[in-house]
């Protein structure tokens, strides 16, 4: 049951349910993009 | 056809992303701000991408009907709730990183130097942990829904007040006046949406009013209200929909609380069916017939999928979507297939129990009740909802079936991942949460 959940958790992981964690992480990368301009 | 797709779901992850980024690229537009080092730098993007997040979390709370239909009411919850975390930490990361960059900023929480700035700097510190805090733990802090309602709404406007505010007065980033002046008419617009849900709707919802006909008792200590439009032909909803209610004679009532629809759609009265559980559902034994209601919605997308059979997996009062779907179905003949696993502790507590006989007689309806504690000589289900008995009861051609689910959480997650396990689609399964406050 517990590698069925992990198989579980990972399917979901790319589905809308998780894309929270992808969109925070694409802000989180805009962010320092924005503070590395200075470097540009 | 389907209602959830890959295309549907990545054009509006791609569309929050862009919204999000608005005030960041309001900032580097056209003229670009003086740069200050790196690290006070991600300390600025992160304020702008949190004020960003916290704008849109207006706009995807939820009640934004347009929107719900392509993912679902409760994936749109659980996506504000993480966003509201993400918001949560990248705004306070803001004020942390830049002091470490420059302890010289510590000064804008002194109140020596400017009261009102420091003022409002420390109440969104304070507000937005409550905020967060108040939402993640609701129950464990014994907030009432009415009163988490209140504080949710009142912070968060505070908040994005002072977010603006902030950016404005800050000004380094946002000059000349027009970046200003967008940000602002942007926030603004984001601000109305809760005026709207708070005020205007409920301003218009007084100008259709319901009324209680009558409160029947169901069994397991649930309770039915009947509710009659006056003066109005009442609502056009989808079975498997849910309204928001507000009982009594002000539209602007702060108790309002979500209940899926009951009864058949095409008709005038609607009926909602809730067990005595909270502080709201306890009183509807009490409720008088003419009692004012006020209904807003339809909202959802739990709702059937035209072509497709449909296969339920439902627990306790969590049936009361599906009632509305197999009411509708016996109401028009609907001949498709349908599998009913509903899940219950006792055969005395199952609801709608003899209803549900009646209605396999009208359509192609098979019901599998499945008791945790069977009375003795049960032949049927019994046990927990998990994949062995789905498996049992499983349709010979589970590609021409949707699935749908609702009960109690620990039922719900079990069979979302027996029906992943058994090989179907994501796309394919409904699930409806409303435990997510």
């Amino acid at each position: 049951m517990k590698k069925s959940i992990k198989k579980h958790k990972k399917l979901f992981y790319i589905t809308i349910r998780r894309m929270g964690d992808l969109v925070g992480l694409l802000l989180l990368l805009a962010a320092i993009l924005f503070a590395l301009r200075g470097f540009g | 056809m389907m209602k959830y797709s890959y295309r549907k779901g990545f054009f509006w992850l791609l569309f929050y992303f862009v919204l999000a980024l608005v005030p960041l690229l309001i900032a580097v537009a056209v003229t670009r701000p003086e740069y200050r080092g790196f690290a006070l730098e991600v300390g600025v993007g992160l304020g702008f991408v949190g004020l960003g997040i916290l704008g849109l979390q207006f706009l995807f709370s939820g009640r934004i009907s347009q929107i719900a239909p392509s993912f679902g009411m409760d994936n749109i919850l659980q996506y504000h709730r993480e966003m509201g975390i993400l918001a949560f930490l990248f705004i306070l990361a803001h004020p942390v990183i830049i002091i470490l960059a420059d302890s010289d900023f510590l000064r804008y929480f002194d109140p020596g130097e400017n009261l009102p700035r420091a003022l409002a700097l420390i109440f969104v510190t304070i507000a937005l942990i409550v905020l967060t805090a108040s939402s993640i733990w609701r129950l464990k802090f014994g907030l009432s829904y009415e009163n988490w309602r209140l504080v949710h709404g009142v912070l968060s406007l505070g908040i994005l007040f002072v977010g603006v505010s902030h950016s404005w007065q800050v000004a380094h980033y946002l000059d000349p006046l027009w970046k200003r002046i967008i940000l602002v008419g942007i926030f603004a617009f984001y601000g109305y949406l809760v005026f709207h849900t708070r005020l205007v709707r409920p301003w218009l919802s007084r100008k259709k009013p319901w009324k209680v006909a009558k409160v029947n008792p169901e069994r397991d200590n649930c309770w039915t209200l009947h509710l009659v439009p006056v003066g109005h032909k009442g609502m056009d909803f989808k079975c498997g929909q849910f309204i928001w209610i507000t009982l009594g004679p002000n539209p602007f009532a702060l108790q309002q609380h979500p209940f899926s629809i009951t009864s058949a759609c095409d008709q005038p009265e609607i009926t909602i069916t809730a067990k005595e559980l909270g502080d709201f559902t306890a009183t509807w034994k009490d409720i008088e017939p003419g009692t004012k209601a006020f209904l807003e919605g339809p909202f959802g997308s739990f709702t059937p999928v035209k072509g497709k059979n449909l296969f339920l997996v439902m627990g306790g009062i969590g049936i009361t979507p599906a009632m509305s779907m197999l009411r509708t179905m016996q109401k028009q003949q609907d001949q498709r297939e349908t599998i009913l696993i509903y899940a219950n502790p006792r055969w005395e507590e199952v609801t709608f129990r003899e209803e549900l006989e009646e209605i396999q007689q009208d359509i192609d309806l098979k019901v599998i009740h499945v008791l945790e504690e069977p009375p003795e000589g049960w032949e049927g289900e019994e046990g927990l909802v998990n994949t062995e008995l789905l498996e049992r009861n499983f349709p010979e051609k589970p590609g021409d079936f949707a699935f749908y689910i609702c009960g109690p959480k620990p039922m719900q997650d079990a069979a979302e991942l027996s029906l992943r396990d058994l090989g179907i689609d994501w796309r394919l399964i409904y699930s409806e949460r409303f435990k997510i406050i």
